[in-house]
Protein backbone atom coordinates (compact mmCIF):
# COMPACT_ATOMS: atom_id res chain seq x y z
CA UNK A 1 0.00 0.00 0.00
CA UNK A 2 2.97 2.63 0.73
CA UNK A 3 4.65 1.76 -2.54
CA UNK A 4 1.62 2.96 -4.33
CA UNK A 5 1.25 6.14 -5.82
CA UNK A 6 -2.59 6.05 -5.37
CA UNK A 7 -1.99 6.06 -1.67
CA UNK A 8 0.09 9.28 -1.64
CA UNK A 9 -2.44 10.93 -4.09
CA UNK A 10 -5.11 10.06 -1.72
CA UNK A 11 -3.06 10.98 1.44
CA UNK A 12 -1.63 14.27 -0.10
CA UNK A 13 -5.81 14.88 -0.71
CA UNK A 14 -6.88 14.58 2.19
CA UNK A 15 -4.14 16.76 3.73
CA UNK A 16 -5.14 19.57 1.88
CA UNK A 17 -8.89 18.91 2.18
CA UNK A 18 -8.91 18.40 5.85
CA UNK A 19 -6.78 21.15 6.79
CA UNK A 20 -8.76 23.87 4.05
CA UNK A 21 -11.81 22.24 6.14
CA UNK A 22 -12.00 23.58 9.77
CA UNK A 23 -13.05 21.66 12.56
CA UNK A 24 -15.60 23.28 13.36
CA UNK A 25 -17.35 21.62 10.57
CA UNK A 26 -16.91 17.97 11.08
CA UNK A 27 -19.54 16.61 8.92
CA UNK A 28 -17.87 18.24 5.96
CA UNK A 29 -14.18 16.87 6.81
CA UNK A 30 -16.06 13.50 7.16
CA UNK A 31 -17.49 12.99 3.32
CA UNK A 32 -14.35 14.50 2.38
CA UNK A 33 -12.47 11.85 4.34
CA UNK A 34 -15.04 9.49 2.76
CA UNK A 35 -15.13 10.51 -0.41
CA UNK A 36 -11.29 10.66 -0.77
CA UNK A 37 -11.39 6.96 0.92
CA UNK A 38 -13.56 5.14 -1.54
CA UNK A 39 -11.50 6.87 -4.25
CA UNK A 40 -8.63 5.39 -3.08
CA UNK A 41 -10.10 2.04 -2.27
CA UNK A 42 -11.27 1.77 -5.87
CA UNK A 43 -7.89 2.78 -6.70
CA UNK A 44 -6.19 -0.04 -4.89
CA UNK A 45 -8.08 -2.28 -7.57
CA UNK A 46 -11.33 -3.48 -5.60
CA UNK A 47 -13.85 -4.57 -8.05
CA UNK A 48 -16.90 -2.66 -9.02
CA UNK A 49 -18.86 -5.60 -7.60
CA UNK A 50 -17.03 -5.26 -4.26
CA UNK A 51 -17.21 -1.55 -4.20
CA UNK A 52 -20.63 -2.01 -5.07
CA UNK A 53 -20.83 -4.17 -2.08
CA UNK A 54 -19.12 -2.26 0.34
CA UNK A 55 -21.28 1.15 -0.68
CA UNK A 56 -24.26 -1.14 0.09
CA UNK A 57 -23.05 -2.53 3.37
CA UNK A 58 -21.51 1.28 4.70
CA UNK A 59 -25.38 2.60 3.53
CA UNK A 60 -26.80 -0.11 6.04
CA UNK A 61 -24.63 0.61 8.91
CA UNK A 62 -24.75 4.34 8.73
CA UNK A 63 -28.96 3.68 8.21
CA UNK A 64 -29.06 1.20 11.24
CA UNK A 65 -26.51 3.26 13.59
CA UNK A 66 -28.65 6.20 13.07
CA UNK A 67 -32.05 4.21 13.74
CA UNK A 68 -30.89 2.45 16.79
CA UNK A 69 -32.06 3.70 20.28
CA UNK A 70 -30.64 2.20 23.09
CA UNK A 71 -32.13 -0.43 24.76
CA UNK A 72 -32.67 -1.73 28.44
CA UNK A 73 -31.72 -5.22 29.30
CA UNK A 74 -29.03 -7.95 27.24
CA UNK A 75 -31.07 -7.50 24.20
CA UNK A 76 -28.61 -5.54 22.53
CA UNK A 77 -26.24 -8.22 21.23
CA UNK A 78 -29.12 -10.14 19.25
CA UNK A 79 -30.13 -7.09 17.81
CA UNK A 80 -26.89 -5.80 16.66
CA UNK A 81 -26.35 -8.99 15.60
CA UNK A 82 -29.40 -8.90 13.52
CA UNK A 83 -28.57 -5.99 11.76
CA UNK A 84 -25.41 -6.62 10.96
CA UNK A 85 -26.51 -10.25 9.11
CA UNK A 86 -27.35 -9.16 6.02
CA UNK A 87 -23.56 -7.17 5.48
CA UNK A 88 -22.19 -10.75 6.88
CA UNK A 89 -24.67 -12.49 4.48
CA UNK A 90 -23.81 -10.22 1.15
CA UNK A 91 -20.03 -10.12 2.08
CA UNK A 92 -20.29 -14.33 2.57
CA UNK A 93 -21.80 -14.33 -1.13
CA UNK A 94 -19.15 -12.35 -2.55
CA UNK A 95 -16.16 -14.68 -0.82
CA UNK A 96 -17.79 -17.31 -1.76
CA UNK A 97 -18.62 -16.51 -5.32
CA UNK A 98 -14.89 -15.15 -5.43
CA UNK A 99 -12.57 -16.60 -3.88
CA UNK A 100 -11.19 -20.84 -3.95
CA UNK A 101 -13.36 -22.89 -1.85
CA UNK A 102 -11.55 -25.29 0.16
CA UNK A 103 -13.45 -28.04 3.18
CA UNK A 104 -14.01 -25.21 5.34
CA UNK A 105 -15.43 -22.98 2.61
CA UNK A 106 -19.06 -22.65 4.41
CA UNK A 107 -17.65 -20.59 6.69
CA UNK A 108 -15.97 -18.26 4.60
CA UNK A 109 -18.53 -15.53 6.00
CA UNK A 110 -16.75 -15.45 9.31
CA UNK A 111 -13.42 -13.88 7.64
CA UNK A 112 -15.66 -10.86 6.75
CA UNK A 113 -13.52 -8.16 7.79
CA UNK A 114 -12.39 -5.47 9.54
CA UNK A 115 -15.41 -3.48 8.33
CA UNK A 116 -17.66 -6.38 9.75
CA UNK A 117 -16.48 -6.01 13.57
CA UNK A 118 -16.23 -2.00 13.19
CA UNK A 119 -20.08 -1.61 11.90
CA UNK A 120 -20.84 -4.69 14.81
CA UNK A 121 -19.53 -2.64 17.44
CA UNK A 122 -21.09 0.49 16.23
CA UNK A 123 -24.27 -0.38 16.47
CA UNK A 124 -23.86 -2.52 19.29
CA UNK A 125 -22.48 0.44 20.99
CA UNK A 126 -25.27 2.34 20.02
CA UNK A 127 -27.66 0.12 21.34
CA UNK A 128 -25.88 0.18 24.90
CA UNK A 129 -26.18 3.62 24.66
CA UNK A 130 -22.06 4.46 24.51
CA UNK A 131 -22.73 6.02 21.32
CA UNK A 132 -24.90 8.83 21.91
CA UNK A 133 -25.76 9.67 18.06
CA UNK A 134 -24.24 8.64 15.14
CA UNK A 135 -24.29 10.68 11.87
CA UNK A 136 -24.65 8.81 8.46
CA UNK A 137 -21.64 10.77 7.31
CA UNK A 138 -19.63 10.30 10.45
CA UNK A 139 -20.00 6.54 9.75
CA UNK A 140 -19.02 6.43 6.17
CA UNK A 141 -16.03 7.90 7.04
CA UNK A 142 -15.36 6.24 10.40
CA UNK A 143 -15.99 2.99 7.78
CA UNK A 144 -13.82 3.99 4.80
CA UNK A 145 -11.22 5.18 6.39
CA UNK A 146 -8.47 4.27 4.12
CA UNK A 147 -5.43 3.73 5.83
CA UNK A 148 -6.44 1.47 8.20
CA UNK A 149 -9.58 0.17 6.11
CA UNK A 150 -6.96 -2.82 4.88
CA UNK A 151 -5.38 -3.71 8.39
CA UNK A 152 -6.09 -1.43 10.92
CA UNK A 153 -5.72 -0.83 13.73
CA UNK A 154 -9.27 -0.42 13.91
CA UNK A 155 -10.71 2.90 16.23
CA UNK A 156 -13.71 2.85 18.01
CA UNK A 157 -16.20 5.14 16.70
CA UNK A 158 -15.39 7.33 19.56
CA UNK A 159 -12.60 7.56 19.34
CA UNK A 160 -12.78 8.07 15.50
CA UNK A 161 -15.41 10.74 15.88
CA UNK A 162 -12.97 12.77 18.47
CA UNK A 163 -10.37 13.12 16.81
CA UNK A 164 -12.46 14.75 13.25
CA UNK A 165 -13.79 17.08 15.82
CA UNK A 166 -10.62 18.19 17.29
CA UNK A 167 -8.11 16.80 15.28
CA UNK A 168 -4.28 17.22 16.72
CA UNK A 169 -2.49 20.34 14.26
CA UNK A 170 1.32 18.69 14.37
CA UNK A 171 3.59 21.20 13.85
CA UNK A 172 7.32 22.01 13.76
CA UNK A 173 9.03 19.07 15.99
CA UNK A 174 6.13 16.96 15.55
CA UNK A 175 6.92 16.43 11.71
CA UNK A 176 10.51 14.83 12.95
CA UNK A 177 8.58 12.53 15.16
CA UNK A 178 6.16 11.57 12.43
CA UNK A 179 8.62 10.87 9.69
CA UNK A 180 10.98 8.69 12.32
CA UNK A 181 7.91 6.81 13.01
CA UNK A 182 6.94 6.62 9.61
CA UNK A 183 10.83 5.47 8.25
CA UNK A 184 10.88 2.73 11.76
CA UNK A 185 8.19 1.07 9.98
CA UNK A 186 9.56 1.22 6.87
CA UNK A 187 12.84 -0.03 7.83
CA UNK A 188 10.92 -2.79 9.81
CA UNK A 189 8.69 -4.07 6.57
CA UNK A 190 11.32 -3.42 3.68
CA UNK A 191 14.41 -4.33 5.32
CA UNK A 192 14.69 -6.32 8.56
CA UNK A 193 10.93 -8.56 7.51
CA UNK A 194 12.78 -9.10 3.95
CA UNK A 195 15.82 -10.03 5.64
CA UNK A 196 14.28 -12.47 7.67
CA UNK A 197 11.95 -13.92 5.86
CA UNK A 198 13.97 -16.41 3.48
CA UNK A 199 14.82 -17.87 6.75
CA UNK A 200 11.34 -18.31 7.97
CA UNK A 201 8.07 -20.38 7.57
CA UNK A 202 7.54 -18.57 4.30
CA UNK A 203 10.82 -20.26 2.78
CA UNK A 204 8.93 -23.70 4.00
CA UNK A 205 5.45 -23.30 2.48
CA UNK A 206 6.40 -25.50 -0.21
CA UNK A 207 9.24 -27.60 0.42
CA UNK A 208 8.65 -31.63 0.34
CA UNK A 209 10.36 -32.40 3.48
CA UNK A 210 10.78 -30.43 6.86
CA UNK A 211 12.86 -31.37 9.67
CA UNK A 212 11.88 -30.56 13.13
CA UNK A 213 15.01 -27.97 13.51
CA UNK A 214 13.85 -26.26 10.11
CA UNK A 215 10.07 -25.61 11.23
CA UNK A 216 11.34 -24.39 14.86
CA UNK A 217 14.16 -22.11 13.70
CA UNK A 218 11.54 -21.29 10.88
CA UNK A 219 9.16 -20.42 13.51
CA UNK A 220 11.13 -18.52 15.86
CA UNK A 221 12.17 -16.47 12.74
CA UNK A 222 8.74 -15.81 11.48
CA UNK A 223 7.65 -14.08 14.79
CA UNK A 224 10.01 -11.36 13.96
CA UNK A 225 9.15 -11.33 10.50
CA UNK A 226 5.68 -11.26 11.00
CA UNK A 227 5.84 -8.57 13.87
CA UNK A 228 7.89 -6.50 11.88
CA UNK A 229 5.40 -7.19 8.87
CA UNK A 230 2.47 -5.86 11.16
CA UNK A 231 4.01 -3.17 13.62
CA UNK A 232 5.46 -1.46 10.69
CA UNK A 233 2.98 -1.35 8.81
CA UNK A 234 0.87 -0.20 11.53
CA UNK A 235 3.52 2.21 12.30
CA UNK A 236 3.36 3.60 8.75
CA UNK A 237 -0.64 3.95 8.90
CA UNK A 238 -0.15 5.80 12.36
CA UNK A 239 2.38 8.70 11.40
CA UNK A 240 0.88 9.21 7.54
CA UNK A 241 -2.54 9.79 10.00
CA UNK A 242 -0.93 11.73 12.19
CA UNK A 243 0.60 14.23 9.49
CA UNK A 244 -2.97 14.76 8.73
CA UNK A 245 -4.46 15.26 11.63
CA UNK A 246 -6.09 11.87 12.83
CA UNK A 247 -4.88 10.15 15.83
CA UNK A 248 -5.21 6.14 15.40
CA UNK A 249 -4.73 4.11 18.39
CA UNK A 250 -1.60 2.05 18.71
CA UNK A 251 -1.89 -2.05 18.06
CA UNK A 252 1.42 -3.40 19.63
CA UNK A 253 3.02 -3.01 23.38
CA UNK A 254 6.09 -5.22 22.67
CA UNK A 255 4.58 -8.10 22.45
CA UNK A 256 7.32 -10.45 23.02
CA UNK A 257 8.06 -9.47 25.99
CA UNK A 258 4.72 -10.64 27.74
CA UNK A 259 5.01 -12.80 30.68
CA UNK A 260 1.83 -15.32 29.73
CA UNK A 261 -0.43 -15.27 26.90
CA UNK A 262 -3.15 -13.48 28.32
CA UNK A 263 -0.68 -10.60 28.81
CA UNK A 264 0.41 -11.08 24.84
CA UNK A 265 -3.16 -10.64 23.97
CA UNK A 266 -2.75 -7.64 25.69
CA UNK A 267 -0.06 -6.31 23.65
CA UNK A 268 -0.70 -8.10 20.48
CA UNK A 269 -2.85 -6.46 17.84
CA UNK A 270 -4.95 -4.32 20.28
CA UNK A 271 -7.41 -3.22 18.74
CA UNK A 272 -8.49 -6.41 17.14
CA UNK A 273 -8.20 -8.24 20.97
CA UNK A 274 -10.34 -5.38 22.56
CA UNK A 275 -13.25 -5.75 19.80
CA UNK A 276 -12.87 -9.57 20.82
CA UNK A 277 -12.94 -9.30 24.59
CA UNK A 278 -16.16 -7.05 24.59
CA UNK A 279 -17.86 -8.38 21.64
CA UNK A 280 -17.30 -12.13 21.50
CA UNK A 281 -15.65 -12.89 25.57
CA UNK A 282 -17.13 -11.22 27.88
CA UNK A 283 -20.64 -11.70 26.44
CA UNK A 284 -20.03 -15.27 26.37
CA UNK A 285 -18.71 -15.56 29.31
CA UNK A 286 -21.86 -13.66 31.05
CA UNK A 287 -24.22 -15.83 29.36
CA UNK A 288 -22.37 -19.24 30.05
CA UNK A 289 -21.92 -17.97 33.72
CA UNK A 290 -25.67 -18.41 34.47
CA UNK A 291 -25.93 -21.61 32.76
CA UNK A 292 -22.69 -23.24 34.51
CA UNK A 293 -22.45 -21.64 37.67
CA UNK A 294 -21.88 -25.11 39.40
CA UNK A 295 -18.76 -25.41 36.77
CA UNK A 296 -16.76 -22.04 36.76
CA UNK A 297 -13.91 -23.36 35.43
CA UNK A 298 -15.75 -24.80 32.79
CA UNK A 299 -17.03 -20.99 32.03
CA UNK A 300 -13.85 -19.23 30.63
CA UNK A 301 -12.66 -22.41 28.78
CA UNK A 302 -15.23 -22.32 26.83
CA UNK A 303 -15.16 -18.39 26.59
CA UNK A 304 -11.76 -18.74 25.65
CA UNK A 305 -12.66 -21.77 22.83
CA UNK A 306 -15.44 -19.60 21.66
CA UNK A 307 -13.56 -16.56 21.37
CA UNK A 308 -10.09 -18.00 19.26
CA UNK A 309 -12.68 -19.87 17.11
CA UNK A 310 -13.51 -17.06 15.83
CA UNK A 311 -10.47 -15.22 15.59
CA UNK A 312 -9.03 -18.07 13.67
CA UNK A 313 -11.24 -18.08 11.03
CA UNK A 314 -11.69 -14.28 10.90
CA UNK A 315 -7.97 -14.53 9.61
CA UNK A 316 -9.69 -17.34 6.68
CA UNK A 317 -11.74 -20.24 6.77
CA UNK A 318 -8.64 -23.05 6.78
CA UNK A 319 -7.71 -25.81 9.05
CA UNK A 320 -4.25 -24.16 10.02
CA UNK A 321 -6.30 -21.00 11.25
CA UNK A 322 -8.45 -22.96 13.05
CA UNK A 323 -5.55 -24.91 14.55
CA UNK A 324 -3.79 -21.42 15.57
CA UNK A 325 -7.27 -20.40 17.11
CA UNK A 326 -7.47 -23.62 19.31
CA UNK A 327 -3.76 -23.24 20.42
CA UNK A 328 -3.85 -20.12 21.44
CA UNK A 329 -6.81 -20.67 23.55
CA UNK A 330 -5.77 -23.73 25.09
CA UNK A 331 -2.78 -21.89 25.89
CA UNK A 332 -5.34 -19.79 27.62
CA UNK A 333 -7.21 -22.25 29.49
CA UNK A 334 -3.91 -23.82 30.84
CA UNK A 335 -2.90 -20.41 32.28
CA UNK A 336 -6.43 -20.03 33.34
CA UNK A 337 -5.87 -23.53 35.22
CA UNK A 338 -2.50 -23.07 36.80
CA UNK A 339 -2.96 -19.79 38.56
CA UNK A 340 -6.50 -21.42 39.98
CA UNK A 341 -4.34 -24.04 41.04
CA UNK A 342 -1.73 -21.61 42.58
CA UNK A 343 -4.08 -19.80 43.92
CA UNK A 344 -6.09 -22.37 45.85
CA UNK A 345 -3.12 -23.81 47.29
CA UNK A 346 -3.16 -23.45 50.75
CA UNK A 347 -0.61 -21.25 52.66
CA UNK A 348 0.38 -19.55 49.22
CA UNK A 349 -0.20 -15.89 49.13
CA UNK A 350 -0.20 -13.81 46.27
CA UNK A 351 2.79 -12.02 45.62
CA UNK A 352 4.81 -10.38 42.99
CA UNK A 353 6.63 -12.17 40.37
CA UNK A 354 10.48 -12.49 40.59
CA UNK A 355 12.54 -11.45 37.90
CA UNK A 356 13.49 -14.73 37.29
CA UNK A 357 10.31 -16.58 37.01
CA UNK A 358 9.50 -13.37 35.20
CA UNK A 359 12.17 -13.95 32.30
CA UNK A 360 10.45 -17.27 32.03
CA UNK A 361 7.63 -16.73 31.68
CA UNK A 362 9.01 -14.40 28.70
CA UNK A 363 10.89 -17.11 27.23
CA UNK A 364 7.71 -19.80 27.55
CA UNK A 365 4.98 -17.28 26.40
CA UNK A 366 7.15 -16.74 22.99
CA UNK A 367 8.28 -20.03 22.83
CA UNK A 368 4.54 -20.80 22.82
CA UNK A 369 3.32 -18.20 20.32
CA UNK A 370 6.32 -19.02 18.07
CA UNK A 371 5.19 -22.30 17.51
CA UNK A 372 1.54 -21.42 16.80
CA UNK A 373 2.69 -19.09 14.28
CA UNK A 374 3.55 -22.68 12.34
CA UNK A 375 -0.20 -22.92 11.87
CA UNK A 376 -1.16 -19.80 10.99
CA UNK A 377 1.71 -19.28 7.95
CA UNK A 378 1.54 -22.95 6.81
CA UNK A 379 -0.40 -24.11 3.91
CA UNK A 380 -2.98 -26.75 4.87
CA UNK A 381 -1.57 -29.04 2.77
CA UNK A 382 1.55 -28.73 4.13
CA UNK A 383 0.46 -29.05 8.15
CA UNK A 384 -0.91 -32.89 6.92
CA UNK A 385 1.85 -33.82 5.78
CA UNK A 386 3.63 -32.56 8.63
CA UNK A 387 1.37 -34.75 11.03
CA UNK A 388 1.59 -37.55 8.28
CA UNK A 389 -1.89 -37.40 6.55
CA UNK A 390 -1.28 -36.22 3.14
CA UNK B 1 27.53 -8.83 1.94
CA UNK B 2 25.84 -12.08 3.35
CA UNK B 3 22.94 -11.22 5.33
CA UNK B 4 23.82 -11.95 8.72
CA UNK B 5 27.26 -9.92 8.08
CA UNK B 6 24.86 -7.25 6.96
CA UNK B 7 22.60 -7.04 10.26
CA UNK B 8 25.84 -7.45 12.51
CA UNK B 9 27.88 -3.96 10.52
CA UNK B 10 24.90 -2.35 10.55
CA UNK B 11 23.39 -3.27 14.66
CA UNK B 12 27.37 -2.81 15.63
CA UNK B 13 28.17 0.30 13.97
CA UNK B 14 24.96 1.95 15.60
CA UNK B 15 26.04 0.25 18.93
CA UNK B 16 29.70 1.72 18.60
CA UNK B 17 28.38 5.10 17.85
CA UNK B 18 25.89 5.18 20.99
CA UNK B 19 28.76 3.42 22.80
CA UNK B 20 31.54 5.93 22.00
CA UNK B 21 28.96 8.87 22.45
CA UNK B 22 27.98 7.52 25.79
CA UNK B 23 31.41 7.45 26.76
CA UNK B 24 32.20 11.17 25.98
CA UNK B 25 29.33 12.36 27.82
CA UNK B 26 30.26 9.87 30.87
CA UNK B 27 34.06 11.16 31.26
CA UNK B 28 33.34 14.81 30.51
CA UNK B 29 35.06 14.73 27.48
CA UNK B 30 31.14 15.77 25.85
CA UNK B 31 28.35 17.93 27.79
CA UNK B 32 24.94 18.13 26.31
CA UNK B 33 25.37 21.47 26.22
CA UNK B 34 28.17 21.05 23.47
CA UNK B 35 25.42 19.84 22.06
CA UNK B 36 23.25 23.02 21.88
CA UNK B 37 20.11 22.48 23.92
CA UNK B 38 19.10 19.04 25.11
CA UNK B 39 15.81 19.25 22.91
CA UNK B 40 18.00 20.29 19.69
CA UNK B 41 20.26 17.45 20.64
CA UNK B 42 17.32 14.97 20.33
CA UNK B 43 16.00 16.05 16.90
CA UNK B 44 19.32 15.90 15.59
CA UNK B 45 19.67 13.14 16.49
CA UNK B 46 16.48 11.61 15.38
CA UNK B 47 17.16 13.02 12.05
CA UNK B 48 20.44 10.52 12.05
CA UNK B 49 18.54 8.16 12.81
CA UNK B 50 15.60 8.79 9.79
CA UNK B 51 18.50 9.09 7.21
CA UNK B 52 20.40 5.78 8.95
CA UNK B 53 16.64 4.14 8.55
CA UNK B 54 16.57 5.42 5.36
CA UNK B 55 20.10 4.15 3.93
CA UNK B 56 19.62 0.64 5.66
CA UNK B 57 16.44 0.23 3.83
CA UNK B 58 17.49 1.60 0.54
CA UNK B 59 20.40 -1.00 0.93
CA UNK B 60 18.46 -3.59 1.47
CA UNK B 61 15.49 -2.88 -1.63
CA UNK B 62 17.85 -2.61 -3.80
CA UNK B 63 20.24 -5.29 -3.58
CA UNK B 64 18.00 -8.10 -4.76
CA UNK B 65 16.45 -9.19 -1.54
CA UNK B 66 13.33 -7.20 -1.16
CA UNK B 67 10.91 -10.31 -1.80
CA UNK B 68 7.60 -8.63 -1.85
CA UNK B 69 7.03 -8.52 1.92
CA UNK B 70 3.72 -5.97 1.87
CA UNK B 71 2.84 -9.67 3.36
CA UNK B 72 -0.18 -7.84 5.77
CA UNK B 73 -1.56 -6.62 2.84
CA UNK B 74 -1.59 -9.62 0.93
CA UNK B 75 -2.71 -12.01 3.09
CA UNK B 76 -5.76 -10.20 5.15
Amino acid sequence: MFDTAWFWCALAGLFVALQAIPPERPRLRAAALGFISIGAIALAGMGWRALLLLAAAVAWTAFAAARAQPMRGHGSYGRALLLVLPILLAWGWGKIASAQQGPLGWLFFLGASFLLVKAFSLIRDRLDGKVREADPVMVAAYLLYFPTYFSGPMHDYGEFESTLRAPERPRGEDFVDIVLRFTLGLFKVYALAALLAPLSLDALQNVATISPRQLVFGALVYSFVLYFNFSGYTDMVIAASRAIGIKVPENFDRPYLAPSIREFWRRWHITFSRALTAHIFIPTARALSRRLSGVPLMVPAIAYLVTFLFAGFWHGATLGFLLWGLWHAAGLIAQDLWQRLRRAKPGTVPRAQTGIARAFGIGLTFAYVSLGWVFFALPDAQLLKLAGLH
Amino acid sequence: MSIPVFLIVFVGLVALGMAALGFALATGHARWEMLATRREAMVALKLVAILLLLLATLYVTNTGRYTGVDFIYGRF
